[in-house]
């Protein structure tokens, strides 16, 4: 068999394994929703009994172990036909990329210079400005989050299940925009890279060059920061503060606290509700 | 067939289990060391217990020998009104600063079963911008079910360790169906409702979620991995790059299947293997002087070179007239600006070297007896000389157990009275009447929630129930305090009492270390009704109802 038909018959199983797998993963989630939705609408007191469970689990059993040994199946499948080992290749970052070619463009400004250099800058600013937003959208969507969750109005403590979808009605809105917005931004970043990187490479094929790469100086405080000295005591100062606070712990009976609660399993914690 | 027999041979050289997959199988098996569990179906209550272990493993496990750090982080967080969490912040603490997140890479138990699901033949979701933010969402989690609403709650005084309770997939996996999938523990099956629907159904989706995506859940939703992420930088353990070797070729990233942006940040777990892919020799274990001979050997990797970035600025000054002394970047270049060499060179075997490389050797098979004697050890101790607390035995000829039928045994405990003194209650004390037997503690979330159930039956049949709410022998905070100033549960006919070690009540009466436990006792002394986890409202009512009117208690 070519090597391609060996491809092939790998992508065709994988392909169907993967839908397998969704598919027995649905199975579960509809059996455990069918037996809850089964006993609430009859009214039954006891949602899970054993019979119930054995009824419903029987009925998907032999897809189960069809995917058991589809799993099986595929392991021997690419013992038979090995993929082939693909080189690894690193994708460029677009980012350094750019700052390494920036270094060697000079900074002065010359007429035969001015519109790249001026594009050079918009697309800095409006990178700085799609950050800008990205910062203040997630700045807002934590501050509203905070007040919702802060406030303990909002968890009487009468339900408790239910004051948490609350929650996270009000709550996961704010993730989302969040999460959006930070996509978008990454997004935005990735084109505005790619478009300075074309003016740079164009103001270097125009010939101009800096007599020497530009290299940024390292700020002070970041160095300071960054040093094996300061690693080395805020290691020394954390392992102080850990070992008291377990001395502590232990003193004031957190460490009894921590085993009480081990040994006395609270059922709803552990989802036996 | 000589060749057939070959490729079997290579296939299990290419696939044999590397030491990282060994060390998180050994670690999964000594943080559940107590293997009998599983068959008992009862839990570890032992010593050791009051230690956490470093990666995700719910204590409610039943080979579970140690404590969950984020199961306890929550739980002291939830109690910060009575204690300071220090000691589970001290454990964090030190956790994070000795080993960091290669307790993700190799000691997580969680972890471990995401990689094997892994390896399941699909196609799989490459890491992406879209991964990289992702990402971010564990952070969310630590703070709102982490942190935010066990605080918020507190304030309340009810315990609520939110991301165990509607989260942990560890937990269900290990912890609900390691209990349920026991026959003898059949009695938790009517607990079950729409919470453990939820976290079924949640549990599925990670694994499924993990057969296509590397690690779904520690990338997207853990938050002990966030926390240790905040420690990358500084633990002592887990990997280093040198900058002044490193060229920058992004081989590393791209090898890692993890939303690193370089080696050892946050998202870093540590695993390592990114040291055999970097064509610079730049990657290595922190520590590794003094325990790894640093490339020692030249393992050649299908590595494509990576592109000289000087190439095309070669090209453009070609085109131009180069300035006098201007600089020519040179093919590879490093972070700082320093030409090096593409590929580091083989070093040159030397007596001194031959002979760390064999003292190296002997620490390392050294290392390995001593963990493998912890473990024998471990698994000796937990399974055949541990004893836990003796069974409740069966009911004698003087008709006293703790099933339905049987005579309940006869106690006197401590009560809590309003006014501040102790008096004492025994069940002989509600002869001829109806008595209901709650067992509760205040770090329980369901038994907290329900005891107003309770008094309202204590109050509405007064003079035929007598309702006793028996607070269990782990005591963690004042609990009169907590009856009667934080909740002011006062008022009401029912009792508090508290249970002792001496009494046990609970034992004999066999919750089985779940709480909440109802019984309820006729007006001789005959258990007519037990039921494990939480009672909801008008339940008491109706089961009492039925009992006066027909004589039996309905067993629902």
């Amino acid at each position: 068999m070519t090597q391609e038909r060996k491809n092939l018959v790998r992508l065709i199983y994988s392909v169907f394994l993967a839908l397998f797998t969704a598919v027995i993963g649905i199975l579960f989630i509809v059996q455990a929703a069918n037996i809850y939705q089964t006993a609430t609408n009859a009214g039954a007191t006891s949602i899970y009994t054993p019979e119930i469970i054995a009824e419903k689990f029987a009925q998907i059993a032999i897809p189960v172990w069809l995917f058991v040994a589809a799993v099986v199946a595929g392991g021997v499948l690419f013992f038979v036909f090995p993929p082939q080992k693909q080189p690894l290749k690193a994708e460029r970052d677009a980012k350094k990329t750019l700052a390494r070619l920036s270094t060697h463009v000079d900074v002065q400004m010359s007429e035969s210079t001015f519109l790249p250099k001026k594009a050079i800058q918009k697309e800095r600013l409006s990178r700085k400005i799609a950050w800008g937003i990205c910062l203040a959208v997630c700045a807002i969507a934590l501050t509203f989050s905070l007040i919702y969750l802060l406030n303990g109005k909002n968890f009487p403590a009468e339900d408790v299940t239910k004051e948490v979808k609350q929650m996270l009605l009000h709550v996961l809105p704010w993730v989302v925009a969040s999460v959006a917005v930070c996509l978008a931004a990454i997004v935005f970043e990735g084109m505005s890279v790619k478009r300075e990187t074309e003016h740079v490479k164009k103001l270097i094929a125009m010939g101009n060059r800096a007599a020497a790469p530009y290299v940024a100086k390292q700020r002070p405080l970041l160095s300071v920061l960054s040093s094996d000295l300061t690693v080395n005591v805020v290691r020394a100062v954390l392992f102080a503060v850990g070992a008291a606070f377990v001395g502590i712990g232990i003193a004031n009976g957190g460490m009894h606290d921590v085993l009480v609660k081990a040994i006395n399993i609270c059922t709803e914690c552990i989802g036996l509700g | 067939m000589k060749k057939f027999f070959k490729k079997i041979g290579d296939w299990f050289k290419r696939h044999k289990p590397t030491k990282r997959r060994i060390i998180q199988l050994y670690a999964a098996l000594l943080t559940n060391a107590n293997l009998k569990g599983f068959k008992t179906g009862k839990i570890y209550t032992g010593g050791s217990k009051n230690m956490c272990v470093p990666g995700l493993n719910c204590y409610s496990c039943p080979g579970a020998i140690g404590s969950c750090p984020l199961g306890a982080l929550q739980n002291a967080l939830a109690q910060s009104g009575t204690r300071l969490p220090f000691y589970i912040f001290g454990i964090i603490i030190l956790f994070g600063l000795i080993l960091g997140r290669t307790i993700c890479g190799f000691l997580c138990p969680f972890g471990l079963i995401q990689e094997l699901v892994y390896k399941i033949k699909t196609p799989k979701l490459k890491k992406s911008k879209a991964t990289r933010v992702l990402s971010y969402l564990k952070y969310v989690v630590l703070v709102v079910f982490v942190v935010a609403l066990p605080l918020t709650y507190a304030a309340g005084a009810l315990p609520l360790p939110a991301f165990c309770k509607y989260i942990c997939p560890s937990g269900t996996l290990l912890g609900a169906i390691g209990l349920l999938s026991n026959p003898s523990n059949e009695a938790y099956l009517p607990m079950l409702g729409s919470l453990f629907t939820w976290k079924f159904s949640l549990m599925i989706a990670i694994l499924v979620a993990s057969v296509f995506i590397f690690r779904a859940f520690c990338r997207f939703l853990c938050p002990l991995g966030a926390i240790y992420g905040f420690f990358s930088k500084i633990s002592l353990l887990g990997i280093k790059l040198d900058k002044n070797k490193c060229t920058d070729c992004g081989l590393c990233v791209a090898h890692c299947k993890l939303d690193i942006k370089r080696v050892g940040d946050h998202e870093c777990v540590q695993c390592g293997e990114c040291i055999d892919v970097c064509p610079a020799k730049a990657i290595s274990w922190k520590g590794s002087k003094l325990f790894v001979h640093p490339n020692a050997e030249e393992i050649p990797a299908p590595v494509e070179p990576p592109r000289p970035l000087g190439a095309f600025l070669k090209s453009s000054a070609e085109g131009a007239q180069p300035n006098e002394g201007s600089a020519q970047p040179t093919e590879q270049e490093n972070a700082t600006g320093q030409a090096v060499d593409a590929v580091a060179e083989v070093p040159v075997s030397t007596p001194s070297a031959s002979k760390r490389a064999r003292k190296i050797k002997w620490i390392s098979l050294a290392a390995w007896g001593v963990a493998l004697i912890v473990l024998i050890s471990a698994l000796v101790y937990y399974n055949f000389i541990h004893e836990e607390p003796a069974p409740t035995p069966p009911p004698g000829t003087d008709g006293i157990g703790h099933e339905v039928g049987n005579l309940c045994p006869d106690f006197t405990l401590s009560v809590y009275n309003e006014d501040g003194t102790t008096g004492t209650y025994s069940l002989s004390q509600g002869e001829g009447k109806v008595v209901i037997l709650n067992f509760w503690t205040t770090y329980c979330t369901p038994c907290v929630g329900e005891i107003p159930h309770f008094l309202k039956v204590a109050s509405d049949y007064q003079d035929q129930v007598d309702v006793a709410i028996i607070h269990g022998k782990g005591v963690v905070e004042d609990v009169y305090s907590y009856i009667y100033e934080i909740k002011e549960w006062g008022g009401t006919p029912a009792y508090f009492l508290q249970d002792t070690a001496e009494v046990d009540l609970y034992a004999q009466l066999q919750g089985g270390n779940v709480w909440p436990v109802t019984v309820i006792v006729d007006e001789e002394g005959t258990i007519l009704y037990r039921r494990l986890g939480s009672v909801q409202e008008g339940d008491l009512e109706r089961l009492l109802d039925a009992y006066f009117q027909t004589g039996e208690m309905p067993q629902e």
